[in-house]
């Protein structure tokens, strides 16, 4: 969360918060006592670009004890300008609770101090293993959908984020839905729609889903918590499910999203979903897929996310994804009319195309 | 007629606005602002005969302050007049007189005729912003002098009051949450004398700060993103209010909410005295009520220790 920008020396400082009454800066996981020097230097410049504020220095799960580092800060204290150091401050945070409370600060600014630190250090969730032949599909898929034409094995490769074996496997088991070109370039020539079936059955778990409910009593309506998303400004991640399925196919025939489908595009192994808890503090993670769904979050482990630009976050998850989210969510009366209408679209595209 | 002893009964809100509206002098009604838990009912459950909350007092602010004492001495005089009662027994004194020192006289406390349910108390406006600490300020009466007390923090629940139908105002319940928000920065270990409902030893910062996040789970049963527009709210009144000290106020609104989310045994005295109190009618489990609060810090706390008073 960088909010404050002063510059000193000719450069551009970008302080970690700035509140009320200080200008606050945090290390984490500080090992050596010229590191704990530098920073401390540091910060007194900064006491001097400030003119008024407190500088509020952060030690966070530091390997030094908290007595060599106050011992530090005011053998430091003793030789600066007096009105200098009375606005010098340490504090320092262990497993996230305070250690040493710098005096000045008021309680409330410590504990927003501390949730920031906490979403800064917070420990990412590793992701299952990227399923990478249902993604191979994926990706034919959307590239039919827009008409591309045929691509290379190596390319389709790249984008799915698989080796160029994975490919071939993928293609061969997709039959004669595949199209190969005399320089063995593939398409698709139709929806594949046996494969797709199977597709959808282990969808959850090819594409990592996770689910959350409510446990407030007062479910947020999923207007609401599209509109908290929004506010997150998280640029790798779409909105999928019933609202991207309208985007996609505005005839789509529904009043309203039953739940919030977000599609992430995860190509790396970790991602954090903290943010569910910014959304909503009453959504709880749940396995049991009987229980009413609020929030579903789907994971895009391929190198291209395909998201179309929109209003919230990343923009609008590919059709493709959409459909999936709507089987997902079991609306399969929905999800049959967007599949037709999608391999009908296809249909032309590629007919027109070539 | 004896006043009933400490345990709450249930009460309808808008039955008893209306009783107190009618029996205090016409004139005097627009300077009369409903605080508390009834206020509270009111806001929320007034179209609703069957929603009632559990209360024994019915506090009222006199406002404004230059004429609350001349207001609230008519009150008095009418409503003992007319068959309301004072218990000296109960209220720990009888009313004073000349020599009474002010911190000595009694509050104004009235039983309704042939009720033991309830009573009215009467508050004033404080002096100014920078009143600090609890004030009584004496009012004379045909029946002898009680004391108004007032509080820094209850200048919020003057701020903005609804007018009601029936010609008394209401306190604003997000003004009512701030107010208590910012009387208790600590969950301090000061208890109720009479204990809650029955049980002893209820810290008074946990069925206060728990007032605010029952006030919370009310505002987001009645709209879903209430709580969005609190900072907002917040922010003017304590601006307009406090002035120089607004973003010092702001800055440390949410600290004993914090703490009371953090204390398991504080948010369980607080869960307590909200369903025996606020939420008497409606069944919110304990995980519900802490989803309040955390809802409430990320909602309305955060934004305005974030910004400050500043818009």
């Amino acid at each position: 969360m960088k909010e404050s920008h002063i510059s000193y020396d000719g450069q551009n400082y970008v302080a970690d918060f700035e509140s009320e009454s200080a200008i606050w800066e945090w290390k984490i996981g500080l090992k050596a006592m010229r590191a704990f020097r530098e920073a401390l230097l540091l910060a007194t410049y900064r006491i001097v670009e400030s003119k008024d504020k407190s500088f509020c220095l952060v030690i966070v799960d530091p390997k030094i004890s908290t007595a060599k580092l106050e011992h530090e800060m005011s053998f430091l204290k003793s030789a600066l300008r007096p009105d200098i150091a009375e606005r010098l401050e340490l504090a320092t945070l262990r497993k996230n609770e305070f250690e040493l409370i710098p005096g000045k600060i008021p309680p409330s600014e410590l504990s927003n101090v501390k949730e920031l630190i906490e979403a800064e250090v917070r420990p990412r969730s590793p992701l299952p293993r990227a399923d990478r032949q249902s993604e191979v599909m994926r990706v034919l898929l959307n590239q039919w959908l827009k008409g591309n034409g045929p691509m290379t094995l190596s390319l389709l490769a790249e984008m799915a984020g698989g080796s160029y074996r994975t490919v071939d496997t993928t293609i061969k088991k997709m039959g004669s839905a595949i199209k190969r070109e005399s320089d063995r370039r593939v398409s698709l020539k139709y929806f594949p729609v046996g494969y797709w079936a199977r597709f959808t059955a282990i969808s959850q778990k090819a594409r990592g889903t996770v689910y959350y409910t409510d446990r407030s009593g007062q479910p947020r309506s999923t207007t609401s918590l599209l509109e908290r998303f929004n506010r997150l400004e998280l640029d790798e991640i779409a909105i999928g499910g019933v609202l991207g399925a309208e985007y996609h196919y505005p005839s789509l025939n529904i009043t309203s999203p039953p739940r919030l489908d977000l599609c992430i595009h995860a190509p790396g192994k970790y991602y954090d979903l903290g943010f569910v808890g910014l959304l909503d503090p009453g959504l709880e993670r749940i396995n049991d897929s009987e229980e009413k769904v609020h929030v579903a979050i789907h994971f895009l482990r391929r190198k291209e996310a395909f998201f179309a630009p929109g209003n919230f976050g990343a923009g609008w998850a590919d059709p493709i994804e959409c459909l999936a989210d709507l089987y997902d969510a079991r609306l399969d009366e929905q999800a049959s009319a967007f599949q037709a209408y999608l391999s009908e679209t296809g249909k032309q595209l590629n007919a027109t195309s070539r | 007629m004896q006043p009933a002893d400490n345990r709450m009964e249930p009460v309808n809100p808008p039955q008893i606005l209306n009783q107190i509206s009618l029996a205090i002098p016409a004139e005097c009604r627009e300077q009369l602002i409903v605080i508390g838990s009834l206020a509270v009912g009111y806001h929320y459950f007034k179209n609703q005969d069957d929603m009632s909350v559990r209360t024994k007092d019915a506090d009222c602010l006199l406002s404004p302050r230059q004429h609350a004492v001349e207001s609230g001495a008519s009150i008095t005089e009418q409503l003992i007049e007319s068959g309301w009662s004072y218990n000296s027994e109960a209220s720990g004194r009888a009313p004073g007189n000349a020599n009474t020192p002010d911190d000595e006289l009694p509050a104004v406390r009235l039983w309704p005729p042939n009720n033991t349910k309830w009573f009215i108390e009467l508050l004033i406006d404080p002096d100014s912003s920078a009143q600090n600490a609890k004030q009584w300020v004496r009012m004379n009466t045909r029946h002898g002098d009680f004391g108004l007390c007032s509080f820094r923090y209850l200048a919020l629940l003057s701020f903005d009051p609804a007018m009601t139908d029936m010609g008394i105002r209401v306190a604003r319940p997000e003004m009512m949450a701030l107010a208590n928000m910012l009387s208790h920065p600590r969950i301090g270990p000061e208890t109720m004398s009479d204990g809650f409902a029955g049980r002893p030893e209820i810290k008074r910062s946990n069925k206060d700060l728990g007032r605010v996040l029952a006030i919370a789970y009310l505002a987001m049963r009645e709209e879903e993103n209430a709580l969005l527009n609190w900072p907002g709210q917040w922010r003017d009144a304590l601006q307009i209010i406090f002035t120089e000290d607004a973003t010092a106020l702001a800055l440390k609104a949410g600290s004993g909410i914090r703490e009371l989310l953090d204390s398991d045994d504080d948010i369980e005295q607080a869960y307590f005295t909200c369903t025996n109190g606020l939420l008497l009618s409606m069944p919110v489990t304990l995980e519900q009520f802490k989803i309040a609060g955390n809802r409430l810090l990320q909602d309305a706390i955060v934004p305005i220790e974030k910004n400050g008073a500043s818009a």
